[in-house]
């Protein structure tokens, strides 16, 4: 049995097997884009062990079993490291080989690193804003703060799939019980009645005339949803209320418990970093007489308290900044006054102050790719020379 | 101040350098559940936007605008900004333009937009007091306004456009009225740019728009007569009404109305779109100059494409048919799309159901 096992595992026809399967999952996974969006098909078929299911229209699925993305990268690594152990041979001839499969490794290891652990998100600042942390480009959280103190906040983060789950909140780190009595993953919040809109049975807060209007969720990668929820505050087993809270809305809401003050939000989800920018300028250049732009730049000053470090710098195209394990990209930019005059007209008031907004990479195996190249390279060169000077030898005795 | 974190927040990096161990790690943390984090946080920097309850999703229905259309203007589809647009034809093949842009709410911010015209005018920028000194009083319908002309010594200078700019504030929205083009019609035309300013009549907003990602308000439904062989259905959320037409072994087409705010995304882009529902490849602006045509309407020219191909959803013959008027800062967009005999059928009574079309008589219903 145990040697089937190996013999299973070691085999060649594993790795055909694997290398098919995962061209038939690049392949449906790049037409599923087209139903499902690049982030949704991304996740479903390339960051999952099993795929069930290929949409084929707006409501229409078609169910399927493929390998998913990790179980292709996780069978190929261990077939790799089983048929290099089995037939492992200590001799400089066989060297090349060695590396070959050491850099192979190397790179597998690398994707998956950079998969688990690599994190992107977004950090917009307003010319003279200053942050402290930068928001996840798609996943939202419903935060309950502690702003007694006046120093800090105490945190307590939700993830949004626990509201999805339209269930109690509760857990022993929670000073009260968050009850779900109404979630929308995607919605817009409306003043006045409209066709489809729920009237919000909020009772406390900012927001207790809205109505709320379900949104379909968004397939596009330049787009994200802005998820609403009514949350109702149970403490001791009273009710304190119920507040409406979405995603992108500024009005804070608060209420006190127990002598204490605590705000409710749902909000993009938040990673702090140790450090804090500033944005001191937006620019944005055009070719005069034209629409066409010329440059964006944003000047930003960091601040490091535990380092004492204060220093500015410019992050500009094709220069990031390179800061505290994290890569600052200049993403987006609204310092042109034409837009933000047209922002101003669509929301009727004074035009919002010159932003900029960075793309905020961090990649713990950001090496493991080029290190990867570097030794299949020079197990490739090695076992070429090795048959070159071989073949060489051979024509001269010849 | 750093941060305490009490449970893994996941932009934490690993040590680097644990790489043999990072794919056990991730067969564990693929299958990790989410959970609470609970952490101190220093409290917000004040943000330059300040703290609203407002909802930000809702927007202000456009401010609209009536007007006596001076003779040798033809009106034209809005622009992103404007609630209305004119394009003047003179001799020579010289062309002006003209449009009407409103700014709800924004005060005392005449010299930016003023600024903005003239940078796309390819015009120096102005201060507040060239901007105090080269004005002129004008009448703007009701309303007191101000005219700024481009000195001919600047144009000369600059190689610019010329460009007529007049302003005025009514019921809090700021108004900006633009003529630039061919010097020498922009001159030729003043006059009548000050006829169509005395003419200018300001409409209160039609109700609350909502900002969806069907990009504006439903505006109301205007009078029609639809034709007896259609029968009216529930429109869709993004449609403003919907009929059907039979034939014969259930061959059918639809026939839909809606409408978008300005340009509704242009002519062109709207077309290709329709193109490539019936899997036809995207043509320029020559090839839409040369296949649309145009129907006569008391509101203005309509025009009128017809396509005809394949589906691309159902893979079956159809034809589409499309009529886009351009109405008081908004495009209101009329489709017929279905089995291509029916549609021959129909297209006659499409195109009278169109010239029917009365804005200022209300809803049908």
């Amino acid at each position: 049995m145990l040697d089937r096992l190996i013999n299973f595992f070691t085999s060649l026809k594993l790795t055909v097997v694997l290398l098919c399967a995962a061209t038939v999952l690049v392949l449906v996974g790049t037409l599923a884009q087209v139903h499902e969006g690049l982030y949704n098909a991304q996740n479903r078929f390339f960051k999952s062990w099993l795929v069930l299911w290929l949409q084929t229209g707006p409501d229409r699925r078609l169910p399927i079993l493929l390998p998913g993305g990790y179980l292709i990268g996780t069978l190929l690594l261990i077939n790799l490291i089983a048929a290099h152990l089995r037939r492992f041979q200590l001799t400089w001839k066989k060297l090349g080989i060695h590396l070959i499969h050491a850099g192979l490794i190397v790179l597998l290891l690398g994707q998956l690193t950079t998969d688990m652990f690599s994190t992107e998100s977004s950090l917009q600042l307003f010319e003279g804003e200053t942050k402290n942390y930068s928001e996840d480009f798609r996943a939202n959280e419903l935060a309950l703060i502690d702003t007694t103190d006046p120093a800090e906040n105490r945190v307590f983060a939700i993830p949004e799939s626990f509201l999805a789950r339209r269930r109690d909140i509760r857990d022993e780190r929670l000073p009260v019980t968050l009850r779900v009595r109404n979630y929308w993953p995607n919605a817009d919040l409306l003043r006045g009645e409209t066709a489809g809109a729920h009237r919000t049975t909020a009772t406390r807060g900012a927001y207790t005339n809205a109505f709320v209007l379900p949104r379909p969720r968004v397939t596009d990668s330049d787009a994200r949803d802005l998820p609403a929820a009514e949350i109702e505050v149970l403490a001791g087993g009273e009710s304190l209320g119920t507040w409406l809270v979405a995603a992108g809305l500024s009005g804070q809401q608060s209420f006190a418990h127990d002598g204490r003050t605590y705000e409710l939000a749902l909000r993009f989800t938040r990673y702090y970093k140790p450090f804090s920018i500033t944005l001191l300028k937006a620019t944005h250049e055009k070719y005069p007489g034209t629409e066409i732009p010329k440059n964006f730049a944003s000047r930003v000053r960091v601040e490091n308290p535990a380092t004492h470090e204060s220093r500015e710098t410019q992050i500009y195209m094709n220069n990031p900044l390179r800061h505290g394990g994290f890569t600052f990209f200049q993403h987006q930019m609204l310092a042109d006054d034409a837009a933000r005059m047209k922002i101003a007209q669509q929301t009727g008031g004074a035009p919002p102050p010159p932003s900029s907004t960075f793309q905020v990479v961090a990649n713990p195996s950001w090496l493991a790719p080029y290190v990867g190249c570097l030794i299949v390279g020079a197990g490739l060169t090695l076992q070429f020379m090795s048959h070159l000077v071989a073949f060489a030898a051979k024509r001269r005795a010849a | 101040m750093l941060m305490q974190f009490q449970a893994p927040s996941p932009d934490r990096r690993p040590p680097l350098g644990a790489g043999p161990l990072l794919a056990l790690a991730f067969l564990v943390s693929g299958c990790r559940p989410e959970d609470i984090r609970v952490y101190s946080a220093p409290k917000d920097k004040p943000s330059p936007l300040a703290s609203t309850a407002a909802l930000p999703r809702e927007r202000p229905a456009p401010p609209r605008l009536e007007w006596t259309l001076p003779a040798g203007w033809e009106e034209q589809p809005a622009g992103s900004m404007s609630v209305a647009s004119f394009a003047i034809a003179g001799a020579e093949g010289r062309t002006a333009t003209v449009s009407a842009m409103p700014f709800p709410g924004l005060v005392n911010q005449d010299l930016l937009v003023v600024n903005i015209l003239r940078e796309r005018s390819g015009l120096p920028q102005i201060t507040q007091d060239e901007l105090a000194g080269h004005t002129e009083p004008v009448a703007i319908g009701p309303a007191a306004g101000r005219l700024l002309a481009t000195s001919s010594e600047s144009i000369a200078s600059t190689n610019a456009s010329p460009l007529l700019v007049a302003m005025t504030t009514h019921d809090n929205v700021s108004w900006f009225f633009r003529m630039s083009g061919d010097a020498t019609l922009v001159s030729e035309q003043k006059p009548a740019f000050l006829e169509f300013l005395k003419s200018v009549r300001f409409v209160p907003p039609a109700k609350t728009a909502v900002a969806s990602t069907a990009g504006g308000p439903s505006p109301e439904r205007p009078a029609w007569t639809v034709p007896a062989s259609w029968r009216e259905v529930a429109p869709t959320s993004m449609l403003l009404a919907k009929f059907i037409a039979t034939g014969d072994e259930g061959k059918r087409i639809d026939i839909t109305v809606s409408s978008l705010p300005g340009d509704g995304g242009g002519l062109l882009t709207n077309v290709n779109r329709w193109r490539g529902q019936v899997g036809l490849a995207a043509i320029d602006e020559k090839g839409l100059r040369a296949s649309a045509t145009t129907l006569e309407h008391p509101e203005g020219r309509v025009t009128v494409v017809d396509l005809t191909g394949t589906d691309v959803k159902t893979s079956s013959p159809t034809r589409l048919i499309a009529a886009v008027m351009p109405h008081h800062g908004e495009t209101w967009f009329y489709k017929l799309m279905g089995d291509p005999q029916v549609a021959e059928r129909e297209k006659a009574a499409f195109l009278k159901f169109v010239e029917s079309v009365n804005y200022h008589a209300g809803s049908p219903d």
